[in-house]
């Protein structure tokens, strides 16, 4: 019989996992069933199928995992390393050999092995102590000036503010009193000015009855003698 | 199988450079990989090499995946190029006895001896294991390497044949050309069963 592996090689994997539509299963199975290589091939499928699940799963060795996985670490340039180290030995040196080094007026002295006696060491001290005595009384005395200037700018200032005030003070009094002594002028003249014109008024009519007498007199003296006797005028 | 930490959350931390993640997801993987390499290669030692190999083009292609597909179709579609690669380059190889499958479990006289394991095995049981997984190989090794390679992905790692098609780059109906004329020429070893 002819037989169309073809379509086996395309759907035995189907056919086993059972996904065919039935029209392809039905002719799947009669080419199973009729040829010797298709049935063989379906066989060896499935013994195949079985095999791969006797393999008995082996433990993986030990080994590296990260070996070969890790990035390198970022190499670092020497100079720091050899930098660091010779800058350490370079202290521990130092303290080995207790050096010093003292700054003067006339320079830097190093000297090792603790030349510095004590005396050197009292001296440094004391000079030490006096500049800084020095430097106190500097700083005093500069601090000591700035006040006394600015005490003596607020008594300034404080004077003048006193003088202007108290002038001020008189000049208001002064004033004060010529207001007082220009009212009471105003009032006296005001009383003088009454006064006359009070008496002013009385001699007006003192005047006029003068004159009434004098003309009842005249009239009464012409009457009867014919006067001769003339009124004096005031 | 229920996972504490996904692939992706591994391949993240692992990209981040932890170390602990990267070691994790070899963990979870080299056993299966270590297998594939050790069917492939017929030699616990080859294995070894190919294994390491493809975790390195793993980790150095890590920053590449990006989350297409499954992370296990990933990692061993290089596996299949390594695994071909190697094959290649040991067939070139004159040194290689090509079609002897070596049984490196015995190894110096005869005397047991087990790469695989560090904790204790019945010796019995660790045979009869050793004699199935050897049949195996004997009957992987009537195969080519493409043949062997489909043979391989189809019945041992289960992927479909789109997903060998996508790991291998050969078309599905060459896979399964290949698949048929490799299942043919294990008809002699039919008595394959009766001999399990």
């Amino acid at each position: 019989m002819h037989c169309n592996h073809q379509l086996v090689i395309e759907h035995i994997d189907s056919y086993i996992e059972g996904n065919l539509s039935p029209e392809v299963k039905r002719e799947i199975d009669h080419m199973l069933d009729n040829c010797k290589e298709c049935h063989s091939t379906h066989q060896q499928y499935l013994e195949m199928h079985q095999l791969s699940h006797q393999w008995q799963e082996q433990d993986t060795p030990d080994w590296h995992r990260v070996k070969y996985a890790v990035r390198p670490p970022v190499k670092q340039s020497n100079w720091l390393n050899w930098g660091a180290m010779a800058t350490s030995t370079m202290a521990i040196l130092m303290v080995v050999f207790q050096l010093e080094i003292v700054s003067a007026d006339r320079g830097l002295t190093i000297s090792f092995g603790g030349s510095q006696t004590e005396e050197k060491i009292a001296n440094l001290v004391d000079s030490q102590l006096a500049s800084y005595k020095q430097a106190l009384d500097v700083s005093f005395e500069s601090k000591l000036n700035v006040a006394l200037e600015r005490q003596d700018n607020l008594s300034k200032i404080r004077h003048a503010n006193w003088i202007e005030k108290n002038r001020s003070e008189r000049q208001q009094d002064i004033k004060f009193v010529m207001t007082g002594w220009q009212s009471q002028r105003y009032e006296d003249q005001k009383q003088v000015d009454q006064q006359l014109s009070y008496i002013a008024d009385n001699q007006i009519e003192n005047n006029q009855a003068i004159n009434q007498l004098f003309q009842s007199v005249s009239n009464g003296r012409g009457r009867k003698a014919n006067s001769s006797l003339r009124p004096n005028k005031l | 199988m229920f996972q504490i930490n996904k692939d992706e959350t591994l391949i993240d931390k692992a990209l981040g450079g932890s170390e602990r993640s990267w070691v994790g997801l070899v963990k979870r993987y080299e056993g299966l990989v270590y297998n594939y390499c050790l069917r492939m290669t017929f030699n616990s030692s080859d294995a070894m090499d190919l294994m390491q190999e493809v975790f390195l083009a793993v980790y150095r292609n890590l920053p590449s995946y990006r989350g297409q597909g499954q992370f296990k179709g990933w990692m061993m579609r290089i596996a299949a190029n390594k695994t071909t690669d190697f094959l290649r380059s040991r067939g070139r190889n004159p040194l290689h006895r090509a079609g002897e499958v070596t049984d490196d479990s015995f190894d110096n006289d005869g005397l047991f001896q087990s790469r695989a394991s560090s904790h204790t095995i019945d010796p019995a049981s660790h045979l009869a294991q050793t004699n199935k997984n050897q049949q195996i190989k004997e009957v992987l090794n009537k195969l080519s390497d493409d043949h062997k390679q489909v043979v391989e992905l189809k019945f041992f790692q289960h992927f479909t044949f789109e997903e060998i098609s996508q790991q291998t780059g050969v078309s599905v109906n060459t896979l399964k050309t290949r698949l048929y004329t490799a299942l043919n020429k294990l008809k002699g070893f039919s008595e394959i069963q009766n001999a399990l």
